[in-house]
Parts: C-alpha cells; sequence; structure tokens
C-alpha cells in the first residue's frame, strides 16, 4: 500500500487513488460493517458512507500513521458505531440473516470445518467478533488495529490473541 | 511493537498470523491458525455484486446532491471562512482597543500630578501649586514680581465714566484693554508630554521661550526620573503676547491638553481706581485743612486721620497696581509628563526619529492589539477545545457501549 495517495493535491489522481482503493477494500470493508451491524442493507449504507466520508476528509489523511486502509476501517467503524448507537439494538446474528447461504468448500470437511467456524464466530461477544475481522480480513498489523480501536498496540494485541483463544473454544479446536 | 504482556507463544502466533494475512508460508505447527483465518474469511459476510451495485449507486448519489465536495473549492473555502472570521475578530480587538486607548488617555488627563491644568480657567490667576509636586530636583528660574514685565501693549478707549475715573485717580494707562475699552485678564495651562531623555531640554526651551517674548518665569519644578519625570512651570508673559508664546510652547513637544480662559475685570479696575482718587482727594483736603489749623488739637486729630488715609491710600494703590498687572500679564501654567509615545515630538532629533518614534508607536499599537485578540482568542479557543474533546471522548464511549450491547 503506497502511502499518502489521498492527500496527493491533484484532483484527478486523487480521485483515481480514490477508486484504487475502493477496488481493494470494498469487500472487505463490507464484510468487517456487515458483521458489526448484521444487516446486510445497513452495512451497505454504511459502506458508502464510509467511502464519502473517506473521500472528503482525504486532506485529513496521515501516512505516518497507518495506511489509508486501516484509516478506512477506522472512518467505517465510526460510521458502523454510530448506525448501532443510532438503532440502539443488535443486529441479528451473523449468518442468519446477512448470510445465509451454504458455507462452499472444495470438500465436505472443509465446508463443514468453515460452517463450523461462521457458528463459532457469531457466538462471540460483538468486541472479539470485530477485532477478529479486522485482523483476518481487514488485514491490519498490530499498530493499525491499535489506532482503530483506540487502545495500545500491546492492549490490541493481547484483545486480538484473546478473541482467537474464544474463537477456537468456540470452535472446540485444541490449541 | 511491544507485546510484553503476552506471552512468548502467544507472540509468536501473532507474528505468524502476521505472516499468514501476508500471505506468506508458515511451518505445519501454524497450519491450523491459516485454516482458521482461511475460514472465517469465508464465513465473512459476502460482498455480492447487489450489495456493489447498490453501495455505488449511493456513493453516486451522494456525489450528485454534492456531498463530495469538488477539491479546487475546499481550499477557498476555507479561506473565506478564516478570513472573515479573523476580519471579524480583527474589528472585535479593534474596537475594545480604540476605547482601551481613550481609556489610557483619560486616565493620563487624570494623572494626579496634574491637578489644575486640564480645567478650564474662567476664572483668573494661575493655577498650579508647584509646591505639590514632590521633591524638586531641577531648577528655579527665578521668581519676582510683575514689575518687572516688559512694555505693555493697549489703548485706553478714553471714553465714557470709566476713563474719567481712571483719569481722576491719575492711575496709569489701564492694561490690556481691548477696543471697546475693556480690561481682561487672560490665563492658560498647558499639557505637553516629552521623553525623559527630553524632559530637560523641553524645560530650558520653556524658560528660554517665554523670556525671549518679555515674560518671566515665576516659579519651576522639574524632576527627571524616567517614565515618571515630571516638570511644571508658572509662567508671566505680557498678554498680547500669549498667543506667540502657547505657539512656542507648543512646537517643543506633543501637546496633551491646552486651555485658556479670560476674565473681564474693568469693573474692578475702576472701582479701585475710584476708591483712590477719592481717598488723594480727601487727603488733598486734609493737607488744606492742616495748613488751616490753628490749634494744637486740631493739628494732631487732622494728622492721625491722614496716618489712617496714608495706610489705605497705599493698599487701594497697591489694588489698582495688582489689576492693571492682571490686565497687562497673562498666567501660563505649563506641565511637562514624561510620555513615551510623545518621542518624536519631544524635541529630540531629526524627521528620521519622528518617523522611527512614529513607527515604533505603531508597533505599540499593533502589539496592543495583539494582546487583546491573545487574551480574547486564547480562552475561547482552549474552551472550544475543551467542548470539542469532552464531545469526542463522550462520543467515542458511546459507540464502545453500543458495541458492547451489540450481539
Amino acid at each position: 500500500m503506497s502511502a499518502g495517495v489521498l492527500s496527493k493535491p491533484d484532483a484527478e489522481r486523487a480521485g483515481e487513488r480514490f477508486e484504487a482503493l475502493y477496488r481493494e477494500c470494498a469487500g472487505e470493508l463490507f464484510a468487517y460493517v456487515a458483521s458489526v451491524l448484521r444487516d446486510r442493507h445497513a452495512a451497505e449504507d454504511v459502506t458508502a458512507l464510509a467511502f464519502e466520508r473517506a473521500f472528503r476528509r482525504r486532506r485529513l489523511f496521515d501516512a505516518r500513521r497507518g495506511s489509508e486502509r486501516a484509516w478506512l476501517f477506522g472512518i467505517a467503524r465510526n460510521a458502523a458505531l454510530d448506525e448501532l448507537r443510532r438503532r440502539g439494538r443488535s443486529g441479528p446474528l451473523i449468518g442468519e440473516v446477512i448470510d445465509t447461504n451454504p458455507v462452499i468448500g472444495p470438500d465436505d470437511d472443509l465446508a463443514e470445518r468453515r460452517a463450523l467456524v461462521r457458528e463459532a464466530l457469531a457466538g462471540l461477544d460483538a468486541q472479539d467478533r470485530e477485532v477478529v475481522l479486522l485482523k483476518f480480513v481487514g488485514r491490519l498489523s498490530n499498530g493499525e488495529l491499535a489506532r482503530v480501536l483506540r487502545c495500545s498496540e500491546t492492549a490490541a494485541g493481547t484483545r486480538l490473541h484473546r478473541a482467537i483463544v474464544r474463537l477456537r473454544e468456540a470452535c472446540d479446536v485444541p490449541q | 511493537m511491544s507485546r510484553n504482556e503476552l506471552s512468548p507463544d502467544a507472540i509468536a502466533e501473532l507474528a505468524a498470523l502476521d505472516a499468514i494475512i501476508a500471505g506468506d508460508s508458515v511451518g505445519e505447527d501454524r497450519l491450523e491458525l491459516a485454516a482458521l483465518v482461511d475460514s472465517v474469511r469465508a464465513a465473512a459476510p459476502e460482498w455480492t455484486p447487489q450489495s456493489e451495485r447498490r453501495v455505488q449507486e449511493l456513493l453516486g448519489a451522494a456525489q450528485t446532491r454534492r456531498r463530495l465536495p469538488r477539491p479546487q473549492l475546499a481550499r477557498p473555502r476555507v479561506a473565506l471562512a478564516g478570513g472573515t472570521a479573523f476580519a471579524l475578530v480583527l474589528a472585535l480587538v479593534a474596537v475594545i482597543a480604540s476605547g482601551a486607548l481613550r481609556g489610557g488617555s483619560a486616565r493620563l488627563a487624570e494623572h494626579p500630578l496634574l491637578p489644575a491644568f486640564h480645567s478650564s480657567a474662567p476664572s483668573s490667576g494661575a493655577a498650579a501649586s508647584p509646591s505639590s509636586l514632590g521633591p524638586a530636583s531641577g531648577t528655579t528660574a527665578g521668581t519676582g514680581s510683575t514689575a518687572s514685565v516688559g512694555p505693555v501693549s493697549g489703548a485706553i478707549a478714553g471714553t465714557g465714566p470709566a476713563a474719567s475715573v481712571r483719569a481722576r485717580a491719575g492711575t496709569a494707562q489701564p492694561p490690556n484693554t481691548n477696543p471697546t475699552g475693556r480690561i481682561v485678564a487672560r490665563n492658560a495651562s498647558l499639557t505637553l508630554a516629552a521623553t525623559a531623555s527630553a524632559m530637560q531640554s523641553v524645560a530650558n526651551e520653556v524658560v528660554a521661550s517665554t523670556v525671549r517674548l518679555g515674560g518671566i518665569v515665576e516659579s519651576s519644578n522639574v524632576d527627571v526620573h524616567g517614565l515618571a519625570s515630571y516638570a511644571s512651570f508658572n509662567l508671566s508673559v505680557p498678554s498680547s503676547r500669549l498667543p506667540a508664546l502657547i505657539g512656542a510652547l507648543s512646537s517643543l513637544a506633543a501637546v496633551r491638553s491646552l486651555d485658556q480662559g479670560s476674565v473681564d475685570i474693568t469693573d474692578s479696575y475702576d472701582a479701585a481706581a475710584a476708591r483712590v482718587a477719592e481717598l488723594k482727594a480727601e487727603r488733598a483736603g486734609l493737607l488744606h485743612a492742616l495748613a488751616d489749623a490753628t490749634t494744637l488739637a486740631s493739628q494732631q486729630a487732622i494728622t492721625a486721620r491722614l496716618r489712617v488715609l496714608d495706610a489705605q491710600l497705599a493698599t487701594s494703590t497697591q489694588h489698582v497696581g495688582e489689576l492693571r498687572s492682571r490686565g497687562a500679564n497673562a498666567r501660563v501654567a505649563v506641565a511637562i509628563v514624561a510620555a513615551r509615545a510623545a518621542a518624536g515630538a519631544a524635541g529630540g532629533g531629526g524627521p528620521v526619529n519622528r518617523a522611527l518614534n512614529d513607527a515604533l508607536s505603531v508597533l505599540e499599537v499593533a502589539l496592543a492589539i495583539a494582546l487583546v485578540a491573545l487574551a480574547i482568542v486564547l480562552p475561547v479557543g482552549l474552551v472550544v477545545l475543551a467542548m470539542w474533546w469532552a464531545q469526542s471522548s463522550l462520543r467515542q464511549r458511546s459507540r464502545e457501549r453500543a458495541l458492547q450491547a451489540a450481539r
């Protein structure tokens, strides 16, 4: 990820870079937001809102504080939590409403395992699920994870490890 | 990265996780973790073409509504808003500062060392009291009576009862009469501002100008102590030369205040002159009676009366002389105060020095305005910053609570 692409003064180049960022991150960002909100329709709204905000605030982006991907996920997180706050309720469990399609794998064992992980993920509390998704799907470094979660890097690493442990426990996978 | 709170195994696992996410190969002992990552990604909500289409529609709609500002408009808009805010603050500060400066000037006018120089003086007489000005360390340029005043100008109209009384009294031509034959006593008070370093030279010029115009310095007090420097003078100058003296003194330093007054003393003068005439007539009659007296007792009585009459005549004559002097000579009270802002006009240096002093004054005013602006902007800015921080902190806590409540 090149640093500071959104801070380029040239408007056209900024637009091109923004499109590149959209192509690179949109799917993963949607997956993260949808996992938090558990509502596909709301997740689409929030994903669009996050990109819109990112474009409007692109001059505030500071490459020294992390990648654009992490910055975008931070914006999306705030938007998603604002949506949660606004609704004052939690969405349906992951997989129950937003993804009811069967998990497809190369073989039955893999498909079964993926279904198990989906169920375990849905059983985690929202904070553990969020940190797992930010790391696994969002592909953020621990430093970027810390900035998105507004905590220290050590605390982010600890939270991440504990969430992985709980996910394993939920999957009943030996560590 | 600090992972000191984690066990070495946990740290190693997180490192392996970073490698898996980056697409690097890992050892067999981390294959389970890689499978977990793969499963989580596969379990994540799918980014379907329908979702993508809807997100793009929403973004397009936002762009149509111009919620996405055009980049070339952003900076001028911010600059315009900033400039407007700055101009408003500047205008506010200028209004406040001008009020403060006017207040400062008023405070100067109410300086305790200037008790009598700033009120209009319709009545006669010099008002300043040099003895009240603290320890004098300067010069006293001589005191004297008004008898030493130079040539007296003015002519008597020579008409009317007043003129006849003056003629009968045998007094000298009354001084400072205006074209209607009235006698007017004039006075003025002048406050100058000079730098402390120029204080002595300005004081010397005050004396020199007074003498040059035929006046005298009745009293003076010059005290040079930095910004507390102060000088005062009580001057007497022929009334006809009062305007010239004020002009000369005004050119020595910056004029902070100038008050002039006049009183018509014609009636007082005529009454005193008539009294002298009466006493002289009575005295002449007594002298005749004394010459005709035949008895010792009558001679002694007339002599006693003459002594009383002589004393009264002397007093009345002196009074007439004082009134004549008041009409002939104007009293001028001059005060010189130390003021940095008046440096340019304080007689020090040429045009370049005055320009430099003016520039310094402008800088001082600018600095004062900047300080006032800072005094306004800083607390307001801190309050706004604190409010912003508090609001941001509360919002973030609220978000975290919303996440905790979610399942």
